[in-house]
């Protein structure tokens, strides 16, 4: 059988480079997935051209058509593919084949950059959704929550499988430094969604108020211009920089003391929450989308609203409290082993053969 | 901790051929007193109470129920709050709880929640095996009754002008506002011979005319046509919980 | 002489004002009322009445309001007599959020104790979509004024933001709390090792909490198991219903239907192996589901409202969609695996004890002290 999957960007617009990112790797994730199953799978996305290209035995179809319309690629893809998986919901309205999959990454559009209009789109739109395809595979709860407060009938389509981490990859340090120094971590991308702008706001506070703190902070490839607004910020001796590539990440957890999590909206089971649990870190995360999936306040981690003063106060009670620290990421670590990749895999095979071989 | 003192109140008139010694048997085995006042019975209702090591056994010398239920109310009322009890239980010779009350009772008696416990009450009807469940005598869409209530030594008890329907509990305790409605069912067995159905109907109608002018329709019910009357069958129910087991209710 | 806060709800007592009703709402107002006292603030409540006042606990009067109408899901009625007559109050709460519509006192703090409109049939109760318009423009303004929101779970904080632009600052999450003192797994039954296996379902009997995908999996699970007995252990709304369960448990052998006190339910959930929270709509940090957590029973719960926020699927308890065949598979997967059921409830105790009463006065108290200062 072959199963078109619709991913945005798996490849960049040239299909010269992999992106790297949570969405990609979901992705990826799937592929292997679906290619164990013994199924074919035909990747269409965004391209600055007509293209096909062969990564990891995986056809990837560029249409150029998305510089115009990313819809219209949705369309071509319809075309080209019997079965098709949508790998995630479009911020515009769209044709969605019957008998298929969507896959939301959690609510995108509870932020104050939204205007109430387009939030009352954003919602009439996963509203269409709902009513045109078989199934929605939520990665968080929060996503179901708020379909089912505005379209309680419909929502019976969606099922959860929250996001996994790789317990092997990244698992708490042999050996902790055990040097005097705090060391806080931001591991995500320079993105104001993410909170960056709080967590550079929070870093400034730390650094002239707190002695041997070390900020780790990643240098986003992907985000130049923002990378140059925070030049003088990442100049400061405090402050240590680190490439965002995957392969060191656990590397960079394990330096951490405590690693924040401020996003602000946009949020699903994240990542890099799961990758810092399973780290076994101390974690201060926002009450935002899926979030509040893998944090239980004060049990494996601190969970605040997206300010300065919350995500302030929380810092400060845990730098100056290492076992609090210590008993929270070992929490964090334990709740991680329910994130299991085979878990994910599992709930994963068993919708798609109830959608694809129905 | 110290285990609240519950005192049952009862007022008897010749209940030996019917269901008293039933009732004493169960409430020694869940209350700490009995205070029985006996309205001048004629039979051997006095003998029975006295078998009973927890009863306190009152005597009227003339019968004052069947002029006026208020004065024999209150004397119960008086004699039973005599014991110093933490909680009264008011009961008549004809109701019977079910057992799961003997498991229970230490729970409702203790606790600081609730002020007092309401039951539901089921009329049986010419028979011990089905109650009656037409208008007013539903037990299931009528209010709890109480049975169980918090003694206040600090309060008055006073009493309505009644001749009839007094009730069981001084006014001060009929608006109270934490009440628990316990799901233990309660048999009352004043309705379960047909031979009696007659007479009290003679003197419950007797009663509503001196008291409202009328015979009331509750009262006119009892004699209720045959096809107006709908029963039920009464069904056992499981489960309780003892010191921590689970035992079944009969 | 001590600052006052008026707290106006819908109905703390019945409307009559002859009997309080207990459920978790008037349990959390208890405590809150508790809390305030502990701080020296005097308290005052208002609800719907014909005029009556009563006795709360000591020196806390319930003070009633003779309104009728509930237009499009709001009491502004209330609202605006509260506001003329509590004219002596320092500060106010608003119980329930929809209260603060159309106006607020000036220092004031709004709850929400989740989601409750989350069924189809809601729309009957604000007149279909067109009705839909007016009751969200209501409850915005209700949100608007308040100083402070405190949401017992995530959800509704989730869902404001989602639908509107500009509130955000005004949440506080704080979750639910249980009881550790009286809800805790000492002398507990070990979970799944003794015969018969008890599962337990201690909610209201309504549908929105899932009593008849209950009955149904009981009905199954007990005629394919002899080792299962079920409890179904809560009121009705409605008498007649309470009449059916019983019936209906009867007939069945090792199906019990009965109800309990809030204080013996800490000693039943100890007898317990499994506890059901199938809840379908409406909910927010499930005070059933805290209590049950805390005493060792391993939880199936619903991936409704706030229990998303309690429960993390297969890590402190199952989270499922509520239907009958979905919870037949959970309990069977947890019969299957004792050990692993064992893990469940053991994390379960750990995770419940963050919820600590202690930990709400805390929380409490902090947005207390910035709203009211």
């Amino acid at each position: 059988m072959k199963l078109g999957f619709f991913v945005p960007n798996l490849l960049s617009w040239s299909g010269d480079e992999l992106v790297i990112g949570g969405l990609e790797r979901y992705a990826w994730a799937l592929i292997d997935l679906i290619n164990d199953l013994g199924w074919e799978v035909e990747v269409h996305q965004n391209g600055n051209s007509n293209w096909e290209r062969e990564v990891n035995g995986v056809k990837v179809i560029g249409h150029g058509v998305a510089q115009f319309s990313p819809e219209a690629v949705v369309e071509e893809a319809n075309s080209c593919c019997d079965k098709i998986l949508y790998g995630s919901i479009l911020q515009s309205p769209m044709y969605y084949k019957q008998n298929s999959i969507v896959i939301s990454h959690g609510v995108w559009w509870d932020s104050n950059n939204f205007k109430q209009q387009r939030k009352e789109k954003m919602i009439k739109l996963c509203g269409n959704v709902l009513n045109e395809v078989d199934l929605v595979i939520s990665c968080d709860y929060n996503f179901l929550n708020v379909m089912r407060s505005i379209w309680p009938g419909t929502t019976d389509k969606i099922r959860v499988i929250p996001n996994f981490v790789d317990l092997e990859e990244f698992k708490p340090s042999k050996n902790p430094t055990t040097d005097s120094k705090i060391r806080i971590l931001y591991p995500r991308r320079l993105d104001n969604c993410r909170g960056t702008d709080i967590f550079i706001e929070l870093a400034n506070q730390l650094i002239s108020t707190v002695d041997n703190i070390e900020i780790l902070m990643a240098i986003d490839r992907n985000n130049p211009d923002k990378n140059k607004e925070i030049k003088s910020f990442l100049a400061q001796d405090q402050v240590k920089n680190f490439n965002l590539q995957f392969s060191e990440m656990p590397a960079i957890y394990q330096q951490a003391d405590i690693v924040i999590i401020p996003s602000k909206y946009s949020e699903g089971t994240s990542f890099s929450c799961l990758e810092a649990m399973a780290s076994g870190k101390a974690i201060i995360a926002t009450d935002v989308g899926g979030l509040t999936n893998l944090i239980i306040d004060g049990y494996n981690g601190i969970l605040v609203p997206p300010r300065l003063k919350t995500i302030n106060k929380a810092v400060n009670l845990l730098i100056n409290n290492q076992e609090m620290r210590q008993v929270l990421g070992q929490r964090a670590r334990e709740t991680a082993k329910a994130f299991t990749i085979d878990r994910w895999r599992q709930y994963w095979a068993e919708y798609l053969k109830a959608i694809y071989l129905k | 901790m110290k285990k609240n003192k519950l005192v049952a109140m009862m007022p008897v008139y010749n209940e030996a051929d019917r269901y008293l010694e039933q009732t004493l048997e169960q409430l020694t085995r869940w209350v700490d007193e009995i205070v029985i006042l006996d309205d001048a019975s004629t039979d051997e209702t006095a003998n029975i109470c006295q078998q009973y090591p927890k009863v306190h056994l009152f005597k009227n010398e003339t019968r004052l129920f069947n002029q006026d239920e208020t004065i024999v109310r209150s004397k119960l009322w008086e004699l039973a709050v005599q014991r110093n009890p933490d909680w009264l239980l008011a009961i008549d010779a004809d109701e019977i709880f079910s057992d799961r009350i003997i498991d229970e009772v230490g729970y409702y008696i203790n606790q600081e929640t609730y002020q007092a416990i309401s039951f539901r009450l089921f009329d049986f009807w010419k028979s011990e095996e089905f109650y009656r469940v037409d208008g007013a005598w539903n037990p299931w869409h009528r209010p709890g009754s109480v049975f169980l209530a918090r003694y206040h030594p600090e309060w008055d008890a006073s009493w309505p002008d009644n001749v009839i329907h007094t009730g069981r509990w001084p006014l001060e305790y009929r608006n109270l506002k934490q009440i628990y409605h316990s799901d233990i069912r309660i048999k009352h067995f004043g309705w379960a011979n047909a031979e009696d159905h007659h007479q009290k109907f003679l003197f419950y109608s007797q009663k509503d005319l001196e008291q409202y002018g009328k015979v009331q329709p509750h009262t006119k019910s009892v004699m209720a046509l045959p096809n107006k009357v709908k029963l039920e069958e009464w069904f056992e129910r499981k489960r309780s919980l003892k010191d921590g087991e689970l035992v079944n209710e009969r | 002489m001590k600052d006052k806060v008026g707290i106006l709800t819908s109905n703390f007592y019945d409307p009559s004002g002859e009997r309080l009703i207990y459920g978790g709402a008037e349990r959390y107002g208890y405590q809150l009322t508790k809390l305030l006292l502990d701080l020296d603030y005097e308290v005052e409540w208002w609800q719907v009445g014909s005029g009556w006042e009563q006795e709360l606990m000591d020196g806390v009067m319930v003070k009633s309001i003779p309104v009728t109408k509930s237009p499009y899901e709001t009491m502004p009625d209330l609202n605006y007599a509260f506001l003329e007559r509590a004219a002596d109050i320092d500060y106010a709460i608003y119980f329930i959020t929809f209260l603060a519509y159309p106006q607020v006192k000036e220092k004031s703090i709004s709850l929400s104790h989740g989601i409750y409109w989350d069924y189809p049939t809601f729309d009957n109760l604000i007149n279909g979509q067109q009705g839909r318009e007016e009751w969200l423009r209501r409850l915005k303004i209700a949100l608007t004024g308040p100083e402070k929101i405190v949401s017992v779970d995530t959800a509704f904080i989730q869902w404001v933001k989602a639908t509107w632009t500009g509130l955000d600052h005004k949440f506080n999450y704080i979750p639910n709390f249980v009881d550790l003192e009286k809800f805790n797994p000492q002398n507990r039954r070990e979970v799944l090792k003794e015969k018969p296996i008890r599962i337990i379902y201690p909610r209201r009997l309504t549908t929105v909490r899932g009593i008849n995908e209950t009955i149904r999996v009981a009905e199954v699970m007990t005629s394919e198991n002899k080792d299962l007995e079920f409890h179904i252990v809560g009121r009705g709304h409605k008498d007649g219903t309470e009449k059916e369960l019983m019936k209906w448990a009867s007939k069945h052998e090792r199906i019990y239907y009965y109800w309990q006190s809030p204080e013996r339910m800490a000693q039943l959930y100890k007898q317990m192996d499994i506890a059901l929270i199938p809840t379908k709509a409406a909910e927010g940090t499930s005070l059933s589901c805290l209590e049950a957590m805390a005493s060792g029973c391993v939880v199936i719960s619903s991936h409704v409202g706030g229990l998303s926020d309690l429960i993390f699927n297969e890590y402190n308890g199952l989270l499922v969609k509520p239907t009958a065949k979905n919870l037949i598979e959970a309990i069977s997967s947890l019969l299957a695996d004792p050990k692993q059921a064992r893990l469940l409830s053991q994390r379960g105790i750990e995770v419940a004890k963050t919820f600590s009463m202690k930990q709400w006065r805390k929380n409490w108290e902090a947005i207390l002290k910035e709203v009211f200062n």
